[in-house]
Formats: structure tokens, sequence, C-alpha cells
């Protein structure tokens, strides 16, 4: 874990000067010195990056105490700056690993001191070598702190000289790096060295504990000041396979504020004007971001190109209008991201693996960040594992489309980010997959009501008066319907029937032929009383149809003794009372009489 | 963890069930409009409209998400 804030400097190092300390972190700690000290500041870019190369050696005799941790410190005037702190520790293997850093205090010390474990104790005599890294945000100063837009941006950073550590120090040396070959002053001494943009410092032999020189530097510096003053980042989480994420970021230049006009004419024609400000920088995406939009207030701003390379995607954005000193730009990045290379489940406990903030730019400096994950609906028992201490802030509930109860939000704050800042957070949360339907069966529950409604709407009868003539018609044309369905069952009945009497052609089977007729009877009898039903009802209402549907009756009757007759026949046949041929003549009759009725019978029914 | 209806099939499945819910509801529709007071049949509207409204709400969803609404 990285402390957000640790000095620089810090690097273990106690040794016999560690015993007189009033107030040590550890009644009996172990004497460490450090050996040799190798310190590096890159001030190149806007962020101060102190790397301290650190040989740490236990000091003790044989008879003290191994050393299981030891000691960072940071100057007081510095650790408000401090915005990453990380230890680590060259392997056998060459293999850089991460110690555990923890915050601790001393007493009668101001400053801010770090507790960090080796990887294994350390033995009397013995020497480890640790890295000792620290990044500092606004800790380079524009100085003058007003430049026209012609001028070139020289800033001032102010340091230690030698390694603020609870340890004395044998040997030291420094390199700064400065960001251009153009230096204005620097603070001199120990007869430093300068070669380009580099300063050399050092050997410094023997130095105590807490010990400090003020060290101060005033150089050119044009690499792009850009800090974003806050940050909105928001995950929405759906389980339908998408992970969608929106920044909203506002930007601040940090440099030396623009003095007098700018000037657009200058600015495009000579390369150098304005050679502090910021025309575009990079962002770099995950690799399966889709869909990715570039907008603010305005509307969607086109000064951008996307290159999707093998594992990012990266997005140079441009703003509407160049950055210059104290200006200031908003903007809203969004994209979606496929599921499954962030959300793992196992039955129902799923779990959440994202980047608690992402890259926004090379060297990125976030002073206020927000982040906000939008878990479906229904999730409960949520767990957070954030990579290093954040402030949440109370759950909240976001409501979105077709959402019934709202959908939890875990809202999460952090000062001071950079780049070292881009972890893993771990959500943890458990789901029901029959929640799922809860969208689509809302859909339909709502387009049923919908229709329920047209049908009870259609169905109310608002008409103020009753037309009488027009309801008698309904009815009649009810009832012809009626009839014509119970005539179209019974005619179906008369097919069945000729199959039934084919089939037992052949197979003489006088049992399923008798049944048949049965039922071919019983249900002939129940349609035509039906119909003589509806018939009646029809003559209630007065309509001439009635008699149309008389005669459609008779021809049936006429019909289904032709068909009874037919069936006769056959069972004569196949009994052999009757002979083939006056079988198949009389067949024929039969048939085009039956052909003649129901001709006829379909006439009356279209005219009805 | 994946998804438990591919992405890919989005389009295909909106534009089937749009076409299978438009034959429901057009049937609804021309149902209502041709029946009088005395020929309807409750438990058929009922029927017809309920599957429309089914089909049409998985249709709705199905449109949702393949424009990466993604509800």
């Amino acid at each position: 874990m990285e402390a957000p804030a640790v000095p620089l400097l810090p690097l273990l190092l106690l040794l016999v000067a560690w015993a007189p300390e009033p107030g040590s972190a550890s009644a009996e700690a172990p004497p460490l010195v450090n050996e040799e000290v190798r310190r590096t500041l890159d001030l190149s870019s806007h962020l101060a990056k102190v790397t301290a190369e650190v040989v740490l050696a236990h000091a003790g005799g044989d008879s003290s105490a191994r050393a299981a941790s030891f000691l960072v410190a940071l100057e007081p005037e510095l650790e408000a700056r401090l915005a990453h702190l990380g230890v680590q520790v060259t392997g056998v293997d060459e293999e850089t690993n991460s110690l555990d850093v923890r915050e601790t205090q001393i007493k009668g010390k101001s400053g801010r001191f770090f507790t960090v474990q080796l990887p294994a104790a350390l033995d009397p005599g013995a020497e480890v070598s640790v890295v000792v890294e620290a990044v500092y945000t606004h800790a380079i100063q524009p100085y003058p702190t007003q430049i026209t837009q012609s001028e070139k941006q020289f800033v001032v950073f102010e340091g230690n000289h030698y390694f603020y550590s609870p340890y004395p120090t044998k040997t030291q040396t420094m390199r700064v790096k400065l960001a251009s070959p153009n230096v204005e002053n620097y603070t001199k001494l120990g007869n430093p060295m300068r070669h380009e943009n580099l300063l050399d410092y050092g050997p410094f032999h023997d130095t105590p504990a807490y010990s400090q020189d003020s060290f101060r530097v005033h150089s050119e510096n044009n690499s792009p000041f850009l800090t974003v003053s806050s940050m909105t980042r928001v995950v929405e989480v759906s389980h339908w396979g998408n992970i969608a994420v929106e920044e909203n970021v506002n930007l601040k230049h940090t440099g030396a504020v623009l003095k007098g006009s700018f000037s657009r004419y200058e600015y495009d024609r000579w390369t150098h004007s304005g050679s502090s400000s910021i025309r575009s920088f990079k962002t770099i995406l995950p690799a399966s971001a889709q869909d990715v939009y570039y907008r603010d207030e305005i509307g969607s701003i086109y000064t951008r190109h996307l290159l999707t390379l093998d594992d990012s995607v990266e997005m140079e954005v441009k703003p509407r209008f160049p950055l210059f000193g104290g200006w200031k730009t908003h903007y809203i990045i969004g994209y979606n991201l496929p599921s499954y290379e962030y959300l793992y489940n196992l039955g129902d406990q799923y779990m959440l693996k994202m980047r608690l903030v992402d890259h926004v730019f090379d060297e990125q400096v976030i002073d206020s960040l927000t982040v906000k994950i939008i878990l479906p609906e229904g999730a409960r028992n949520i767990q957070v594992d954030s990579p290093y201490a954040i402030s949440r802030a109370p759950d909240e509930l976001h409501y979105t489309y077709l959402d019934t109860c709202g959908r939890p939000v875990i809202v999460a704050r952090k000062e001071n980010l950079v780049e070292q800042h881009i972890r893993d957070i771990v959500v943890h949360y458990t789901f029901s997959r029959v929640r799922m339907l809860q969208e689509p069966l809302l859909l339909v529950a709502a387009f049923s009501i919908l229709l329920f409604t047209v049908v009870i709407c259609v169905r109310l009868d608002v008409s103020i008066t009753k037309d009488p003539a027009a309801e008698a018609r309904m009815k009649v044309a009810c009832l012809i319907e009626q009839v014509l369905t119970l005539v179209s069952k019974r005619l179906g009945l008369y097919h069945h029937f000729d199959k039934t009497v084919s089939r037992y052609k052949q197979s003489r089977d006088v049992s399923t032929l008798s049944s048949s007729r049965k039922s071919l009877e019983t249900e002939h009898k129940a349609l035509t009383s039906e119909v003589a039903l509806l018939q009646s009802r029809l003559k209630a209402e007065g309509s001439n149809l009635c008699d149309k549907v008389s005669e459609m009756q008779k021809l049936d009757a006429q019909v289904k003794e032709l068909v009874l007759k037919s069936a006769v026949e056959t069972e004569w046949l196949v009994a052999g009372k009757l002979k083939k041929d006056m079988y198949v003549e009389n067949k024929q009759l039969i048939s085009g009489k039956r052909q003649e009725l129901v001709s006829k019978i379909d006439h009356i029914l279209h005219t009805l | 963890y994946t998804s438990p209806v591919n992405p890919v099939i989005f389009p295909h499945v909106t534009v089937v069930l749009l076409a299978v819910d438009m034959f429901f509801t057009s049937w609804f529709f021309v149902y209502k409009v041709t029946s009088t007071k005395y020929t309807w049949d409750i438990y058929k509207e009922l029927l017809i409209s309920l599957e429309a409204s089914l089909f049409i709400g998985f249709q709705v969803l199905c449109l949702l998400l393949w424009v990466t609404v993604y509800v």
C-alpha cells in the first residue's frame, strides 16, 4: 500500500545517532544506517519525483535485535504535497517487490513518518538495498507567476540537498533532472556539476539524521502543467453484458498565468508562441473500450483521434481551445466495456474488478476524485475492497431505464492522485439472476396494460341513444355468424363420416362403422337443434333470413339422408348383398344428388 | 461473467420478435375492429393481447440492448 503522502527522502537508516533520539517509533529499534544513497530528483514534468536508492545496513553489534522494518521520513515543508510513496526492494531474481508502508508518528518530531516492513528481517551487520519513490504534486511552482504569450515558463523547486531520514547517512549523491538545459540558478552546495539538463550534487559524507539543507533550482520548464481540478468517474454495471464508464473532467492549466491578451494569429503563426500552453493530450483507455464519446456542455467535440492498439485504445484529445496558464476547461469522456473482462461471478456472488481511476494523461495530477459505481438493481451485500485509503460517502440510489426501486451507487472520494494510483478496486455483491427478468416483464406488463385499456375502452358503450335498427342488424349478423359456424361444423361431420366409410370399406370393421354412425347421429341432432334455436331467435327479431335458414335446414336433412344411404349401400357391398357395378352406379347417383344439395346450401349461405 | 444472451444476436432477435409481435398486434386490432357487441369473446381477446404484449415487451428490451442502452 502506498501512503498517500510520503516524503521522498525517507529511507531508513538508523545509526548510532538513533539511540539518543527522543521518542523513537519502537522502544528497542535496532540501529540502522544508510550506507549509500543515490537520490534522483526528476523535475522534468510538473510533478516532482524523487527516487532514492538506499543501501540500508544494520549497524548494531551482534547482540542487537534484528530489524524487521525501517522508517521513512518526510520533510515538514514538502510532506503536504505528497501524492504517492512507494518502497521497493530488488529481490535475488531482479524482481521488485513493493513493500508494505504504513504511516506512524514519532514523538517530538514534525513531519510525517512511515514504517516499511522488510521482506526479511535484517540481521546485524547485513545490508539490504531498497528503492524509495515519492511523488509530490504542485511542488514545482512557476516563477515568474505571470508570463505573456511569447515568454517561456520558468519554475522553481525548493527541496532538500540531503536525504531526510531518521538514520544517519554515510555517503549520498543527488542528481537533479530538469526539463531543459536552460537553468537560471541553482543552489551550489558542495560544488555541483552541471551537464545540459542534469545537476549532480555530492557525494556528501556522514550526514546526520534529519539533516536538511535548502535546495532551490530555477529553470525553464515547458512541459504541460495540466491538473485535473476535479473529476467524477461513473461506472455503470449492467448484467446484460456491458459496463459503461463516464468521466466528467475539469482541467486546469496550473503553470504561469497568462498575462495580457491571447493572440490567435501569433499562436498559429509562430511555433514558439505559447510554448507552455497545452494543445492536446493523450488519454489511454482500456483495450476493449467501444463507443467512445468526447463531449462537453455544447455538444460533441470532434477534434479527437482514436487509435486502437493491441493492449489499449489511445485517444488524442484536443480541447476546443489551447490551455494557457490559469485557463480551465471541462469535458466528458465515456466508453463502453464488455463485462466479461471485469465482472466475475460464482452462482449468485458477483465481483467487479475495475480501475478506480484510469489514465487521463501522462503525468496526471487529480486534485479531487469522486468515483460512483452503479450496480444493477437488487444487488445486496455490497463490500468494497480498495487498494488504498478512500473516503466513502453513504450509498445513493440511481434511477434510470426500467428501474422500480433504484440502483445502489457506491460513492468514494479521494484527493491528490497521480499515475501510481491507477489500481483496481474490487466490489463484491450478490444478485439473483431471476431479477434480470424484471426488466422485460416490466415492459410486458406496461404493454399489456395498454392493450387491456384498449379492450375496455372499445367495449364501453358511450352512445347517448340506442339505435334500434342498427342494434337489430347487429344481432341478426351475430346470429347468422353462429349459424354459419354450426353449418360448417356439420359439413365437417359429413366429411368425417365419409372417411370412416371408406376406411370401413377396406377394413370391414362393422363395429367402428356403427359407432361412427351413432356419433354422427347424435352430433347432427345437437347441431340441428342449435340451428333451430337460432332460427327461432331470428324469427323473434323479425328477420326474413329465418326463412332461408329453414330452407337450408330442409336441404340439410336431405343431405343427411343421402349420406346415410350411401353408408348403408357400402355395408351391403361389404356384406355381399349388392353387386359392385350396381353399387358404383348408386354411389354416383347419390354423390351427384349430394353435390347438388350442397351447392344449394352454399348458395343460400352466401346470401345470408 | 458473460451475458446470458450473446450480444451478436441482438439485431436478429429484435427483428424476428418485431415481426411476430406485429402479427399479434395487428390480429388484435383487426379483431377489435371487426367484432360487434355480440360476437366478441373475451378469452380470445385477452389471449391475443397478452401474447402481443409479451412479444412486444421482449422485443423492446432487445431493441434497447441492441442500441447499447443496456438497461
